[in-house]
Formats: structure tokens, C-alpha cells, sequence
């Protein structure tokens, strides 16, 4: 049985994670353990100068070495303060000057994201819409048809109940990327931050992609429904809801 | 010569120019002392006492070697064996010893998980099942993203 006295002796030589080790091995190591002496040596070894602060700290050495002796590679996302509930999205699609899909989407419907795709969709695009990963779709009723020859934009704005504002996703793109093995159409633009986070962050795209049929008629698109993502940034919901809460709305 | 007795009653007569490693003794030693008793230090625990001042006494610089790996075999004992060491290393004042002390004893902790130090240490839980549960959350951070080994040696 190792006395009070052994402990306080052996404990200065363990690594900080051994240390907390040796709080759960029973009460007296716990209590042995516990002492903010053994835990300001640790935090003076990897960060000399923090010991050297003149004022009391606020925090003990116990916790500033928990928070900060290795790095968190984890992302755990907090809930977001969004809700896809508090959100409508206005998307209008346009050939040349005329337009061909006008709705007012509310953000439980692509939340959802899960709808059956009709038959005749290629393999590509069904594998991808009935798997795991997060997206949201919503479906074109009725569908419909673009010629290849015209230009195809978009726009996207968000509103959102809860503040009574708005933000814009994608100003006006157009479809110049067409990906024939994915059986898609695609438009992107990039997003409006809020300041200060615009000032550090750029760069991060909105997609939004026609997904059409499989006809094998090469002169149109038969499009059946519509997908919007941000890949570049936010692949679950909550980094979703978290990106569009960044953005500038006014 | 100086004569030491252990608490088992045992006698050994030893070198003082060996002795004065121990400040308890060179103290005693300097107080004109040559017959010192020892009654909390055992036989067993004063023989090993001995062989180490007898290795460490004569440090010229090529033995230097043979003293580390003298150090290494040394501490390849029990753990109830180098707590008696402590215990007379500390009484004893031979510092050199409890330098060497030490950190073996926090190797026999150093990747264990909880379970196995108890083990090695002969040490109950005397947490409730409440208490356990609290500490071990208090603690995840420790082991985040690792993996711990349960290695019982």
C-alpha cells in the first residue's frame, strides 16, 4: 500500500493523462491527485511562462492543462441556433428571360431531403439520392424540360422567421456545368458572410444542381428535382444551419 | 569500520569512506558514532541498502556504465520492496536512491489503465458506483482519441 507520502513523490513524474488516471483508482489517489500543485508542473513544462503571471489565476492548472494539452481534432457542432423551421427558401430558375420554376420552398421540405425518385433516373444519381450522406433535394411537380441550346440561372434567397430577415445564397448563376455521367446540372455562387466573419472567410460555394432523367435525349434536360448544397464548408445539418446563420442578412 | 544493526536485530560491519552516502549516518558518523542502530530499517531491505552505497561508492568514470546497469537491475524488484527502499532511503538520506526511486515506481503507473494500477498496487476501489462514474467523466478528456493498454507487469 503506497502511503500518502510515495504518491506525492512518484506522482510529479507521470504524463497529465496519467495522472488523471490515477484520480480514479480509488479516493486517496484521487485526493493525492487532485492537488493543483502537481497540475501547475505539468502546465509549467509545457508553457513555462503561464507560471509566471503575477495576478491569481482564475482557473486552476487542472483545467487549463485539460483544455489545452492536446489539440481537439474532433468537430463537435453544437446545436445551431437556425432551425430549418425558421427558414423559407425563394428559388426561381430561368431559361433566357423566361421563367420556368418559381416557389417559395419551406426549409422542412429540403430538410428532409427524402422524397422516392421516379423511375427511369440513371444509377448514379439513385444511388446517391437514397444514401446516407446529408443533402437536401426537393422534387420538380410537374417536371420540366430545357433545351440544351438555352441558358439556364438561378437564384436563390433564404428568409428566415425568426429575425425577418433575408439573405441571399446564390444571386444569379447560371447551369454552364453540366455533368452528363452524374446526370446533373450544376450553378454555383459564392456566399455573403456577415462582418467580421467575412473578413476571414471566402471562398465557400452554394451548389445548386438540376438532377434530370435518364432519356437519352440528347438535345434537352427532363429535370425531376432540384439539390442545393454547400460541399465546401458544411456536410451534416447542423454545419448547414451554422453556415446560413453566418450569413449577411439584412 | 561502522557497525550497523537493522530492526531484525542483524549487525553489518561496513566502510565508513562507503557509509556517508547516507547523510542520517554521516551525521552520526561525524558525532563519533561507530555502532548505529536502525529499527525501522529491516535486514532484508538494510542488505540491499548496502550493496547499493557498496556499487555507488566508488564512482571513477569507467564504471560509470556498470553503475546505470546496476541502477536498471536493481530496480527489477517488487513494489513492496521499493517502498521499503523508499522508507529507508528517506530515513537514511541517500538521496541518489530516492532519485532512482521514484520514477520506477511511476513507470509501474505510466500506461496502465485504472484497473491494472489497482491491481499492481493491491488497492481497493472505494468509490460508490455514483463516485466512479463522476471521476471517470471528470477525466475523459485525459483519453480522448487514445487507446490505453491493459498491461499487468
Amino acid at each position: 500500500m503506497a502511503s500518502e507520502e510515495i504518491l506525492k513523490a512518484v506522482f510529479p513524474f507521470l504524463e497529465g493523462t496519467e495522472l488523471a488516471t490515477c484520480m480514479i483508482v480509488c479516493k486517496q489517489w484521487r485526493d493525492i491527485a487532485r492537488d493543483d500543485y502537481f497540475w501547475k508542473c505539468l502546465c509549467s513544462k509545457k508553457w513555462p511562462s503561464i507560471c509566471k503571471r503575477t495576478s491569481p489565476p482564475t482557473v486552476t492548472y487542472y483545467n487549463l492543462f485539460q483544455n489545452f494539452h492536446k489539440r481537439q481534432y474532433r468537430r463537435t457542432v453544437l446545436p445551431p441556433k437556425l432551425s430549418f423551421s425558421d427558414l423559407e427558401f425563394y428559388i426561381d430558375i430561368w431559361t433566357e428571360e423566361k421563367i420556368i420554376f418559381s416557389d417559395v420552398v419551406p426549409g422542412p421540405v429540403l430538410q428532409k431531403g427524402i422524397w422516392i425518385p421516379p423511375p427511369g433516373i440513371c444509377d448514379v444519381l439513385r444511388f446517391h439520392l437514397e444514401g446516407p450522406e446529408y443533402k437536401m433535394t426537393l422534387p420538380v411537380e410537374p417536371r420540366f424540360t430545357i433545351p440544351l441550346c438555352q441558358t439556364v440561372s438561378v437564384s436563390v434567397l433564404v428568409g428566415r422567421k425568426d429575425t425577418n430577415k433575408a439573405a441571399c445564397i446564390i444571386k444569379k448563376s447560371l447551369f454552364d456545368y453540366i455533368d452528363r455521367t452524374a446526370y446533373r446540372a450544376l450553378a454555383f455562387d459564392y456566399l455573403d458572410f456577415s462582418s467580421p466573419i467575412s473578413l476571414f472567410v471566402s471562398g465557400v460555394r452554394a451548389w445548386i444542381s438540376l438532377l434530370f432523367m435518364d432519356h437519352g435525349n440528347e438535345g434537352a434536360l427532363d429535370v425531376f428535382g432540384i439539390e442545393m448544397d454547400f460541399c465546401d464548408a458544411a456536410n451534416s445539418e447542423h454545419e448547414v444551419l451554422w453556415l446560413l446563420d453566418m450569413l449577411e442578412w439584412k | 569500520m561502522i557497525t550497523l544493526q537493522s530492526s531484525d536485530k542483524d549487525v553489518f560491519e561496513i566502510e565508513q569512506s562507503i557509509l556517508i552516502q547516507s547523510g542520517t549516518i554521516k551525521n552520526m558518523v561525524e558525532d563519533d558514532f561507530t555502532f548505529i542502530p536502525l529499527p525501522s530499517v529491516d535486514t532484508e531491505t538494510l542488505i540491499k541498502i548496502i550493496e547499493y552505497m557498496k556499487k555507488h561508492a566508488d564512482k571513477t568514470d569507467s564504471k560509470e556504465k556498470n553503475i546505470k546497469e546496476f541502477d536498471k537491475d536493481f530496480m527489477k524488484k517488487t513494489l513492496n520492496e521499493l517502498f521499503a527502499l523508499v522508507f529507508a532511503a528517506n530515513y537514511l538520506h541517500i538521496s541518489s536512491l530516492l532519485e532512482l526511486l521514484y520514477p520506477s515506481i511511476a513507470d509501474r503507473i505510466k500506461d496502465k489503465i485504472t484497473e491494472a494500477i489497482r491491481q499492481i498496487f493491491s488497492i481497493r476501489c472505494d468509490f460508490t458506483p455514483e463516485e466512479e462514474r463522476r471521476i471517470i467523466m471528470d477525466n475523459k478528456w485525459a483519453h480522448e482519441g487514445t487507446e490505453i493498454e491493459g498491461t499487468l507487469d
